[in-house]
């Protein structure tokens, strides 16, 4: 899977920012030209100069050390957020499309009560009691991404559950636990990788909120989301300024959006609700549906879960990858 | 494609058959498969070496040969939907006198919806599990013909009836996990024929059938090709379906044609050992207990290299120079074969 | 008749039996009574066939035998043992055992499309967990010896290999765990014929050799005719006939097995010239024009399947007794063993059409809905 997501020259991109992004996050503090802390209180909001490439800001702080500091915390605190869905939507998610009835049942009304908590209350709250700090904060919002993850996971786990091999496997004998070990886990996971990778921008981009409403993020800290906070409110001194933090996240979370929609193009996860068979054979099939349900304009309405589009697109390429092959 | 159209409207067949003799003429090739070469495992292994043929329109081509043998492949090639890893490495495959490997995404996708249909093994896995059959026909009949809602319905429910569901009414509403094997494969048949198309390939397409529905769909497919000019590719192992759909035969074996001609010409008159040891073994109408005979040995593996006859190994008559000399294919009188004694030796069906 | 089946004590035990079974399918609106008073038996080394139209529940029947559908009436038992009510661990522990397998339709929804062909035919090896790594191989690959599929294929997905070779692998993974009972659902449909009676061929040996039992769903008359001892025909979800598969194919008693049996795809009549005459059938073959009910109204018929004869809609003979359930009833055979057949009729139809023999004329095709 991960040798088809790359052959996507959009994943390609995407890898290469995260890459760099990661980079910045082990060795951010290190690289700062300057203290990140050390406050100038003649030097405040100045444009970038030699001594400071991005500025300054209100405190007279170098915005580009800042940055650079403040990537571990930011990235750290996403994906935090990410583990925290995966830890309680994913494995519920999986649970309930094996244990049944009663479970999925239980399962499905605290998540349909989780969905009903809005987002930003929640996290003060949480705050609020934990102490302001980003883990607390992250904690909350992780938390309230698993029912992403538990539908997700478990719509993923219902359509192989009955499977013919999953059938086959349980005449032999099979536990549960094997079960979901050999035949489920590694289709549902392409899914999860999705949805995980779009938690993590939706978390990126909401540590920056958080901060903007001075939760989560103890002050002098640098996170990407607080030097984005500190230029808005000096809009009118700086102008110029909140444009690099804004790139730099909308740049992160962008490349996760991407790589998501690489992997799901890849490993066929959006064709695995037209046939229970994985990923593998997914692409082969998907050009044979378009065999047995053409249409160009077809109404996705009226095929229920078939919109047959994403699905033409990916035979396309399959078959101008065959076209160039015996153009050759 | 406006005339095409108008095609479909009236509803004897006599006014089928006048349409067609404009539209479609017979004897025109509707599939030519050139020297066809493909290779999979991506261009480790090659399945298929130099295969040729083709189809005419109002011609029914049976392929037949050992299990593993490069049919399914070929199939697959000339509807432009090798699986990941296996491609094309040479030769060529031009549909209605157009080459493929020219074709844009638009006019694949324009074949693939309407001039093309196709019926694969395991039918189950190619419908889309959670949405009732009838749905998906009908979905088809929409995309392709562009017809309403309500038109659609009511031709999926005659297709559905025409393949010999006869309850196809609430074969409309079931999904594919509710039908037997028997029901996915006709529901596939129903809507490879949807879109009225020139070209029929039909991968081992009876096999889930019982015998009566099978020979209804024998005579379906027949009337197709008589009323409407359809030409077939059809791959079975039940040589009898072949005796009775098919106007040609070609024979593969280790992904090669080691002989192609008649029908009758075929099953009577073998010319390949392979072909004369398969009709053999076969034991054809035959109802009684017997002895099952099985061509002794294994096929090459894959892509295997071979200098000689790749039947060698298992044939009777093989002599050193078949082992070791590169046989080519024979043409005469519409009656090609691959073997160097071809010509000395006289097979009959029965012979051993 | 094999020995074994005609030897008292294996007469009277045996091994699978299925009593007056029911099933249902689906729930509320979509639930279907998909079999009626289903039995059978099968004795110890015993081949037994099981014919019918497509969707008369002959998967269906498979199924239950295996716990993948419960019925709702009835019971079935594996040598002494009810087995239709085991559930939980207690069924997990009697599938673990390996002693009755089944064999898939569909070899490519039942194959685990991310598992290879070496993974997939020991699965049941490792779910056991008693075999060591090392004798599972040597399992895995001689099982795949008998099938006739060669080494290169272990580390093939099932996307990557032939129709027939999945079919194969399908076959493999039953047989490697040297099961008492094996239950094939259409195991040769994708199978040339050599591989076909290789296959067909290693069935009998290992029902000779181990007293293998065996059920074999299948289409293909003419394979079945070659090694099963009896034969199982199923219409619209009952059993219409039962008995030695060499007499019912010789001398079909109900009209649904004659019209099957004359619908096998024929010949070419030069092509069956050279065909060896047919050993001692007295009984001239019967045409399907001849059985064919041309103007059957089918359209019309009930879901009910105690409503009448299951086949009466299509069937040439039916009379008005024919609106009530035939029950089974037996018919002398010449090698014992038991034949039954569901028709009120079962013993005058023929004569009937040797009166008239007047095969009826088919009626005009009705034109394409084009
Ligand atoms: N995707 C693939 N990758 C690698 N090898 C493949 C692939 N598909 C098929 N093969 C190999 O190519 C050979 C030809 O396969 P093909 O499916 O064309 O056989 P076939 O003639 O259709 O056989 P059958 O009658 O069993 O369906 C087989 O030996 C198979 O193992
Ligand atoms: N889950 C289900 N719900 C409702 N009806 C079902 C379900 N599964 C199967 N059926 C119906 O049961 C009938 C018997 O199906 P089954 O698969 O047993 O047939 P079969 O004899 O194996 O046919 P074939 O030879 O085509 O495989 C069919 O009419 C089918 O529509
Ligand atoms: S060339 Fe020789 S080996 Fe090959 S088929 Fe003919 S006789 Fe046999
Ligand atoms: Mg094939
Ligand atoms: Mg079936």
């Amino acid at each position: 899977m991960l040798k088809k997501t790359l052959r996507f020259r959009s994943a390609q991109i995407s890898v290469a920012i995260l890459l760099a992004v990661l980079l910045l996050a082990i060795f951010g503090s290190a690289l700062a030209p300057q203290d990140p802390l050390h406050q100038s209180v003649k030097d405040f909001l100045q444009g970038p100069s030699s001594r400071h490439w991005l500025g300054t800001d209100y405190l007279g702080r170098d915005v580009l050390s800042r940055l650079l500091a403040g990537t571990r915390t930011s990235v750290t605190t996403a994906a935090e957020a990410t583990l925290v869905g995966l830890v309680f939507g994913a494995i519920p998610g999986l649970l309930s499309a094996f244990l049944g009835t009663w479970f999925d049942f239980i399962a499905n009304r605290i998540t349909d009560a989780i969905m009903t908590l809005p987002t930003i209350v929640f996290a003060i709250g949480c705050t609020a009691v934990l102490g302001n700090s980003l883990t607390p904060a992250m904690l909350a919002i992780g938390f309230l991404s698993s029912p992403l993850f538990f539908r997700v996971t478990r719509a993923a786990a219902l359509e192989f559950v009955r499977a013919q091999y999953v059938e086959s496997a349980e005449l032999f004998g099979a536990s549960r636990f094997r079960i979901v070990r050999v035949h489920v886990l590694n289709k549902v996971i392409p899914t999860i990788a999705v949805a995980a990778a779009m938690s993590a921008s939706a978390a990126l981009l909401i540590v920056s909120s958080l901060t903007f409403l001075g939760i989560g993020v103890v002050p002098p800290a640098p996170t990407w989301g607080g030097v984005l906070a500190s230029d808005l409110s000096y809009l009118n001194q700086a102008p110029w300024a909140p444009i690099v933090p804004a790139v730099l996240i909308m740049l992160t979370a962008g490349a996760l959006n991407a790589l998501a929609d690489a992997i799901r193009d890849a490993s066929g996860v959006h064709v695995s609700l037209l046939s229970a068979a994985s990923s593998k054979a997914a692409t082969e099939e998907a050009a044979a549906t378009e065999l047995t349900q053409p249409g160009d304009d077809a109404d996705p309405a009226f095929l229920g879960a078939n919109s047959a589009n994403p699905v033409i697109d990916k035979i396309d390429e399959e078959a101008a990858d065959v076209n160039r092959h015996s153009a050759a | 494609m406006s005339t095409d159209t108008q095609l479909r409207e009236p509803e004897t067949s006599d006014a089928l058959r006048t349409g067609v003799a404009g539209q479609r003429s017979p004897g025109q090739d509707v599939l030519v498969i050139d020297d066809l070469t493909v290779t999979v495992h991506n261009g480790a292994l090659e399945a298929v070496r130099g295969v040729s043929l083709a189809v005419r329109r109002g011609e029914v081509v049976g392929l037949v040969g050992e299990s593993g043998s490069g049919k399914t492949l070929t199939c697959r090639a000339a509807l432009g939907i090798l699986a990941p890893g296996c491609h094309v490495a040479e030769g060529s495959v031009s549909f209605g006198g157009q080459d493929t490997a020219e074709f844009s995404n638009k006019a694949w996708r324009a074949v693939r919806g309407s001039r093309v249909g196709a019926v694969f093994q395991d039918p189950g896995s190619y419908l889309n599990p959670s949405v009732p059959v009838g749905r998906q026909l009908a979905e088809a009949l929409r995309s392709v013909q562009g017809c309403s809602r309500k038109q659609a319905k009511q031709r999926a429910l005659e297709l559905l009836r025409l393949v010999g569901l006869r309850d196809a009414e609430s074969v409309y509403r079931q999904i594919p996990g509710e039908l037997s094997g028997g029901m996915l494969q006709r529901v596939m048949i129903a809507i490879a024929v949807s879109g009225d198309p020139e070209l029929l390939v039909a991968d081992e397409a009876t096999t889930a059938l019982d015998v009566t529905i099978q020979a209804e769909i024998i005579e379906l497919i027949l009337r197709l090709r008589d009323e409407r000019g359809l030409g077939v590719l059809f791959v079975s192992h039940d040589l009898a379906v072949i005796s009775e759909l098919c106007d040609r035969v070609v024979v593969f074996y280790a992904g090669e044609i080691v002989e192609a001609g008649p029908t009758e010409e075929i099953l009577l008159r073998p010319r390949h050992p392979y072909t004369q040891a398969m009709l053999r073994v076969a034991s054809l109408g035959d109802y009684t207990r017997r002895t099952l005979d099985v061509i002794e040995g294994q096929p090459p593996s894959v892509g295997a290299q071979l200098p000689g006859c790749r039947f060698a190994d298992r044939c009777g008559f093989a002599t050193e120079q078949c082992r070791t000399t590169p046989v080519a294919i024979s043409s005469g009188g519409g009656h090609e074969v691959r073997c160097l004694r071809s010509d000395e030796l006289s097979l009959t069906r029965l012979a051993s | 008749m094999t020995a074994t089946v005609e030897s008292g004590r294996s007469v009277d035990l045996p091994l699978l039996s299925v009593e007056s079974v029911d099933v249902h399918l689906g729930r509320g609106r979509r639930a279907a009574h998909i079999l009626s008073q289903v039995d059978l038996t099968v004795r110890p080394g015993e081949i037994l066939g099981v014919i019918g139209e497509t969707g008369s529940g002959k998967t269906t029947l498979a199924r239950t035998v295996m716990g993948l559908a419960d019925p709702s009436q009835g019971e079935i038992r594996l040598q002494d043992k009810v087995i239709s009510s085991l559930r939980g661990s207690a069924r997990r522990d009697l599938r673990r055992g390996g002693s009755v397998q089944f064999v898939f339709q569909d070899p490519l929804r039942s194959l685990d499309p991310d598992l290879t062909v070496e993974q997939l035919v020991a699965e049941g090896l490792v779910t056991q967990g008693q075999a060591s790594s090392h004798e599972i191989a040597t399992r895995v690959r001689e099982a795949l010896g008998w099938v006739g599929l060669d080494e290169s294929l272990l580390s093939k997905h099932p996307a990557q290999i032939s129709g027939g070779q999945r079919q194969r692998v399908s076959i493999a993974r039953a047989l490697v765990l040297r099961p008492q009972l094996l239950i094939c659902d259409e195991p040769v449909s994708a199978l040339d014929s050599s591989n076909r009676n290789n296959i067909l061929r290693l069935l009998d040996e290992l029902r000779t050799s181990r007293g293998l039992s065996v059920i074999i769903i299948s289409h293909d008359l003419s394979s079945l005719a070659g090694i099963a001892d009896r034969v199982l025909v199923l219409y619209r979800g009952r059993v219409v006939e039962d008995g030695p598969i060499s007499e019912v194919f010789a001398r079909p008693r109900h009209p649904y097995t004659a019209l099957l049996i004359a619908s096998a795809p024929a010949l070419s009549d030069q092509l069956a010239d050279q065909r060896p005459e047919p050993s001692s059938e007295q009984h001239r073959p019967l045409h399907v024009r001849q059985l064919r009910l041309v103007d059957a109204d089918t359209a019309t018929v009930s879901n009910d399947l105690e409503a009448g004869c299951v086949f009466r809609a299509r069937c040439r003979f039916a009379t008005d007794v024919c609106g009530t359930v035939p029950a089974a009833q037996d018919v002398p055979t010449a090698h014992g063993g038991g034949w039954r057949v569901s028709c009120h009729h079962h013993s005058t139809w023929r004569a009937e059409l040797e009166d008239a023999d007047r095969p009826r004329v088919p009626a005009r095709p009705e034109p394409l809905p084009h």
